[in-house]
């Protein structure tokens, strides 16, 4: 187990930087996010967990595909966008932001269909976590069988020991990194520190009901009216997409311009109403009620089934961002109580 | 804070004869220091309503997709104008409408109580609003130094338009000038201006809360859905995020009531009242007109005067 | 970051393009008087016939910026003459707090214009064309809102904003 005393973080990171892009949150423009590192002093790894997630790291919310040029109606000279390879270190992620990746490879890098836009950036990329040592009063991790220090997905992961963080490598690619770090060996006060540490967080979690088997539950409320109760008071704003770690649905569309133009990527909210519109005018989701439905069926009876996951991972970033206060939870725990009352 | 009673009476009464099919209003949400939209519908769901300085969403945005029901609902100053805006657009029958009104002081922001506090808006656990402050553990922060910027701004305290006020009227001046923003802005350079828009703008997620927050965006097919013509790509290129903005703002002009809603409905700080507000000031200027204060008054640009200004014609 | 192939070459001979949406009654009237008189003014216009200047939606002017048109003229029937009756006193109302709101915003005074022009005003129409892309030509080409102006962002990554 090896150990970085917090005073030599930005030596850390700066060392990393030398021959890396290094992704870790950074205040721009009075906003905690994960950004690019210009300057290892800017590097705040003493946070919660940021408003967006990370995601954009490998599946950015606006991406090119392919570039043109035009000439009115005639369009020539296509080019690919080229891959992102860029050797990267992603710096500080929650445990619950790294599942998210491994859900997300389901998504972008598994099956028939390989995304290589996706896959370049995810090749390239070290995924260092950084265990929770303070869940906030929304997480909801620890219904998914995870937890604060879960080490899913991570490459290293980093634990709070007090004035230093426990650096321990988890797959190899991770020890090589570390090998190549002059990193002190972890004592045996520090281990302890972080023992206590760890306990503490854990206790900080709210008591929930266990995610699984929720999927069999969902699959007999189709027909349900709750669907119409709890999206009543849903703005469908899309949000709640856009800050969660495991929405990952887009739209592709051209961009013209005078000379030239773009296919571009660009994530999409299945809360809008033109996320299903047919260009006959037929919207199959008419109302917020079907679309609440939709979003609740995907992540919790579709996905499972489809890749054998949930599209969730318990952040909470969409119960603290959601305008109204929709809580997710309520909406689990209304599922689940309504299931017990149809089998009843 | 539970409602009074005679206005818990009143609601029941209102669900039980009918005259009423449901109550929009408020109730204690998940998160500290920020109610959350309650539905309710029956007398005994009626306990769930409260009022006090948490309640911070516009209500009236609900309103468009009730209609042709009967709906009770409860507003504060900002937005018992909103439900006059509608009205004045022809958007909902006022006898099919039962209002309760509050006085309302300003609306806490969690994020300026957190930085009062210097925690972080997550760590704000066991908080809660009681004689004038915000209490969270054992520290306290004055009610005046705990809301939102543009609440400190306000004007309109006091519902215009009710059937019940449900408490006691407040009667102070704006801490800040209303217009203090916008006089600003409008000193500028046209270079600072474009900076300033610009700026505020990147900050933009185009994730339309605050359309969506807004009770007079109303529009079964809103400009930015329309595919024929497509005028917007949904990408967050600049050029994409300020159109969105001066589109929707313009398509307020004489019609935004100044409720704030979408500014605190933006969950990126996007400063949209800055942009509204001169909206307002010019129509207030040009034409003499204040969106919802008369229900029967025109809508500016609905209607016209023959020596209106022409200065600005070639 | 690169920035797009814009519409036009420049600087040093570089001319504006103004778009010109003009009423069909009055000033699309005017502008062809002005030609059947042999009148000269500047080629940098480019005309849309609407009905009424009532017609003219704001989007239309913003769109026209956005897609690097330098300048925007709108042009109706003088107040009392609309062919609809009241089509400009409803355009008036609305293209003032347009003009006010986008100054504002930034974009540069000069560059979004309004006139009146009837029908019998050949000369009238000329004038105006020519102050207007004069005023336009002194504010050099249009970036502000323009999509060909903007940045090609080099690498999406992070939050969609060029890194």
């Amino acid at each position: 187990m090896l150990m970085l005393p917090k005073s030599e973080l930005s030596a850390f990171v700066a060392e990393l930087m030398a021959d890396r892009r290094v992704i870790a949150p950074v205040e721009r423009d009075t906003e905690l996010r994960f950004d690019v590192v210009e300057d290892p002093e800017q590097v705040n790894l003493a946070y919660r967990n940021t408003g967006k997630t990370p995601k954009a790291v490998f599946f950015p919310q606006v991406e090119t595909l392919i570039r043109f040029a035009r000439e009115r109606d005639r369009f020539d000279r296509i080019e690919a966008v080229p891959l992102d390879t860029t050797p990267t270190v992603l710096l500080g992620v929650r445990p619950c932001d790294a599942r998210s990746f491994l859900f997300l490879d389901r998504i972008f890098a598994q099956g028939r269909y390989l995304d290589p836009y996706y896959l370049a950036r995810r090749q390239h990329t070290m995924v260092v976590s950084l265990a929770c040592d303070h869940p906030r009063q929304t997480c909801f991790c620890h219904a998914f069988e995870s937890g604060p220090y879960d080490r899913a997905g991570a490459d290293i992961l980093m634990r709070e020991a007090g004035d230093a963080y426990l650096v321990e490598a988890i797959t190899e690619r991770g020890a090589e990194l570390l090998d190549g770090m002059s990193l002190a060996t972890a004592d045996a006060g520090h281990l302890a520190r972080a023992k206590e540490i760890e306990e503490n967080a854990v206790s900080r979690l709210q008591p929930m009901a266990p995610i699984a088997g929720i999927e069999s539950a969902l699959a007999e409320l189709f027909d349900s009216g709750l669907w119409a109760e709890v999206s009543e008071k849903c703005l469908a704003c899309g949000t709640c997409t856009y800050v969660c770690p495991a929405c990952h649905c887009f739209n592709i569309e051209d961009k013209l311009y005078a000379r030239d133009g773009e296919r571009v990527r660009a994530w999409d909210s299945c809360m809008y109403p033109t996320f299903t519109l047919h260009a006959s005018g037929h919207n199959p989701r008419p109302d917020q009620a079907a679309r609440w439905r939709q979003r609740m069926m995907h992540k919790f009876e579709y996905l499972p089934r489809n890749v054998d996951a949930y599209g969730c991972v318990g952040c909470g970033r969409c119960i603290l961002s959601c305008p109204v206060r929709l809580d997710i939870r309520q909406v689990i725990a209304r599922v689940q109580a309504e299931a017990c009352k149809v089998k009843a | 804070m539970t409602l009074p009673s005679a206005v818990r009476e009143q609601i029941i009464e209102w669900l039980k004869n009918g005259e009423i099919e449901v109550f929009i209003g408020w109730e204690a949400g998940p998160v500290p220091l920020q109610a959350t939209p309650v539905f309710v519908r029956t007398p005994e769901e009626v306990d769930r309503l409260i009022w006090d300085p948490t309640c911070e969403n516009n209500l009236v945005a609900f309103l468009p997709r009730y209609r042709g029901k009967k709906v009770g609902i409860m507003v504060k100053g900002c937005d018992s104008r909103a439900i006059i805006g509608l009205l004045a657009e022809a958007q909902f029958p006022r006898e099919n409408l039962r209002i309760v009104g509050v006085s309302c002081p300003g609306v806490v922001d969690p994020k300026v109580v957190a930085e009062q506090l210097g925690v972080p808006v997550e760590d704000l656990e066991d908080a809660s609003v009681r004689d004038g402050q915000v209490l969270v553990g054992d520290q306290g922060v004055p009610l005046e130094a705990s809301c939102y910027a543009l609440c400190r701004a306000c004007d309109r305290h006091n519902p215009i338009i009710a059937d019940v006020q449900a408490n006691e009227e407040i009667n102070s001046e704006p801490v800040d000038d209303p217009l203090g923003p916008v006089r600003e802005m409008e000193a500028l350079s046209d270079d600072e201006c474009w900076a300033r828009f610009a700026e505020e703008v990147s900050r933009c997620n185009l994730c339309f809360a605050c359309r969506n927050a807004c009770p007079l965006c109303y529009c079964n097919v809103c400009f930015v859905d329309r595919t024929q013509p497509r005028w917007f790509n949904q990408t967050t290129r600049l050029e994409d995020r300020q159109f969105y903005q001066l589109m929707r703002t313009f398509h307020l002009a004489g019609r935004c009531v100044g409720c704030g809603a979408c500014t605190r409905a933006c969950p990126q700080g996007v400063n949209i009242r800055l942009f509204l507000d001169k909206l307002r000031a010019d129509v207030q200027e040009l034409f003499a007109y204040e969106a919802g204060v008369d229900p029967e008054a025109k809508p500016p640009l609905r209607t016209y005067r023959q020596d209106d200004y022409n200065g600005f014609i070639l | 970051m690169s920035e797009r192939t814009t519409t036009s070459s420049e600087p040093q001979d570089w001319e504006p393009k103004v778009l010109a949406f003009l009423c069909n009654w009055c000033s699309y009237a005017g502008a062809d008087l002005a030609g059947t008189s042999r009148m000269q003014y500047p080629p940098n216009v480019r005309i849309i016939r609407v009905p009424c200047s009532g017609r003219v939606n704001p989007i239309f002017i913003v769109e026209a910026l956005r897609q690097g048109a330098d300048g925007v003229l709108v042009s109706g029937c003088h107040p009392g003459d609309c062919h609809y009756l009241s089509g400009n006193y409803y355009a008036r109302r609305r293209f003032a707090l347009l003009q006010r709101y986008l100054e504002y915003l930034g974009v540069e005074k000069g560059r979004v214009q309004f006139s009146w022009v009837s029908a019998s005003e050949g000369a009238r129409f000329a004038e105006v064309v020519t102050k207007v892309v004069s005023d336009v030509k002194a504010l050099g080409p249009s970036r502000r809102l323009n999509i060909n102006a903007m940045p090609v962002p080099a690498v999406e990554v992070a939050d969609g904003r060029p890194a």
